[in-house]
């Protein structure tokens, strides 16, 4: 009976982001100019990078390949959507449509994350395949020793990087109750993923005191997948990962408390 | 003949005068609502200009660790990222209604443009004031000071002001020519900002670091290079061909856009949305 009133339970939120999914593969035009924007990004970093290896094999022991392959994890990242959380619940705080989906027997931000994420699921694939294949062409294969063991490092800490990404949001998402704007927010803490992420420069050539900071920071963390194909991944693996599961905690806790202080906030109109 | 040649002249040029006079008071009535939320204004400001401020340290630190490319370094980032915050600052924070067009079309509130005595391209393009635009032109100014700083050049600034308008008309013409895509797709606001980024993504990397093919292809057919590397390239080397290269780019994107915009107005059907706008 509790298996099936939990499968039940969260077979709602399966449906609400299949529907998304759905609706959203309608639309080519986003899904072929996402494609676009991505390609034109990766390939011009790539050009940048070919330009400034050209005269040398590796910098700081840290070859063309190993930076093209921790740059493109950004990608990845990026191609989630996670990020868009915090716009969506903004947009239902700021319109007043989250008085009427709290009414319903759903959770509101569970449900929000499945829908973000089924609506992201067409983009996310064709991103993903496209910056794959510009990587495989312009960096080559992987520059790793693949493992079973490198692999379940790999995934778990993207696992958690994503689960991190999710609560981190949703917290930006939920001050929309009470700034009148959380869009700074989201501007700081998002360029501080760029950074500490390494979007643009991988964190293996970061000062010590940067990579620090990327290390213990969720901004970095989020995103410590990328550095599986760069320096000493194998002993850097247990400090990443105890960083994100702190981090996890953090922000869930934080977002559970948040949740529940602004629902007693939440000022309903009626109309 | 002479006499009429004159009066239309008049005409246009007063004509002119006129759209930027009702401009004026909609970017005062948009501030001063904007001011009203004084946290969220400075909020707004200061943001964007950490946020830039994330670019030009990501910049840096990779000329820190590659060293100077192709004679690109930390200096001519100031310049890079300087030009671009100021014309998209300027841009946007003036004629932001650009990127709100696809919104326009959609929610039926373009029709209240289409009412209007005004110009259409003037009106709708300055309908909106962004707020976010200020920070980053400010920024921008900041960083074109400091790269005169640098440099100990005082004439670069004469420069970059020289390539300003230009460049404010490329980001303009490519942004309305994007936003033209409302008019032929439904849900377009998604699309038009993905095809923003293919145009706005480049323009934040050097010029010198792109091949010869994907240099022609970023500052002609997609303008990129023109709004950012281009200028710096001309202030670098004081060339008067690229700052003529430059305006000649931004008249004929204006051009284009002016044409596209008018041209795919004419698709537009009428929401009969009903309601009220500052």
């Amino acid at each position: 009976m509790g298996l099936k009133s939990s499968y039940l339970s969260l077979r709602k939120y399966w449906v609400a982001a299949r529907i998304s999914a759905r609706d959203s593969s309608s639309n080519y035009a986003t899904i072929f100019s996402n494609c676009c924007a991505i390609s034109v990004t990766l390939v011009t970093l790539f050009s940048v990078y070919h330009f400034a290896f050209a005269a040398r094999s590796s910098i700081q022991g840290v070859t063309l390949a190993m930076s093209l392959w921790s740059i493109g994890m950004y990608t990845v990242y990026w191609s989630t959507g996670v990020r868009n959380i915090y716009r969506d619940i903004a947009f239902d705080v700021k319109g007043g449509s989250v008085e009427g989906i709290l009414n319903k027997p759903v959770d509101y931000i569970i449900l929000t994350v499945c829908k973000r994420l089924g609506r992201q699921t067409w983009v996310c694939i064709s991103t993903l395949t496209i910056s794959f294949i510009i990587l495989f062409l312009m960096a080559g294969a992987p520059p790793v020793d693949f493992s079973l063991i490198w692999l379940v490092e790999f995934l778990s800490l993207g696992f958690f990087g994503f689960l991190l990404s999710m609560f981190s949001f949703a917290c930006i998402g939920i001050t929309s109750f009470w700034l009148d704007d959380p869009e700074p927010v989201m501007w700081i803490f998002d360029k501080s993923v760029m950074i500490l992420g390494g979007s643009i420069v991988p964190v293996v050539f970061f000062p010590s005191w940067l990579k620090i900071l990327a290390t213990w920071l969720p901004m970095g963390a989020m995103i410590s997948f990328a550095r599986a194909f760069t320096g000493d991944f194998a002993a850097e693996f247990p400090t990443l990962l105890l960083s994100q599961l702190i981090w996890c905690i953090v922000m869930l806790s934080f977002a559970t408390f948040s949740w529940r202080r602004a629902k007693k906030i939440l000022s309903i109109y009626g109309g | 003949m002479g006499a009429k040649r004159i009066k239309n002249k008049r005409s246009f040029v007063s004509g002119l005068i006129a759209e930027f006079t009702v401009a004026r008071i909609i970017w005062l009535t948009n501030f001063r609502a904007a001011m009203e939320f004084r946290t969220a204004f400075m909020l707004q400001i200061v943001g964007m200009m950490i946020n830039d401020c994330a670019f030009l340290a990501l910049w840096i630190l990779f000329f820190q660790v590659m060293g100077s490319v192709n004679g690109w370094s930390g200096t001519q980032i100031f310049a890079l990222l300087g030009m671009n915050l100021m014309c998209y600052g300027f841009t946007f924070g003036f004629a932001g209604g650009s990127l709100w067009l696809p919104r326009y079309v959609e929610q039926g509130t373009f029709d209240g443009f289409l009412l209007s005595p005004r110009n259409l391209y003037v009106r709708t393009m300055t309908s909106r004031f962004d707020l976010a635009g200020l920070g980053d032109a400010l920024l921008g100014v900041i960083l074109i000071i400091a790269y005169a700083v640098i440099t100990g050049s005082a004439l670069s600034l004469v420069w970059f002001a020289a390539m300003l308008p230009a460049t404010m008309l490329i980001f303009l013409s490519v942004s309305v020519v994007a936003g033209t895509a409302a008019f032929y797709l439904p849900d377009s606001n998604h699309t038009v900002m993905a095809v923003f980024k293919v145009f706005m993504n480049p323009t934040m990397y050097p010029s010198a670091l792109f091949p010869k093919v994907a240099r022609f292809i970023f500052v002609v057919l997609i303008p990129s290079l023109t709004v950012g590397g281009l200028p710096v390239e001309a202030v670098m080397g004081h060339s008067w061909l690229t700052l003529g290269l430059v305006w000649l780019i931004a008249l004929l994107w204006l051009l284009i856009s002016i044409a596209a915009f008018y041209g795919s107005v004419r698709r537009y059907e009428s929401g009969n949305f009903i309601g009220l706008r500052g």
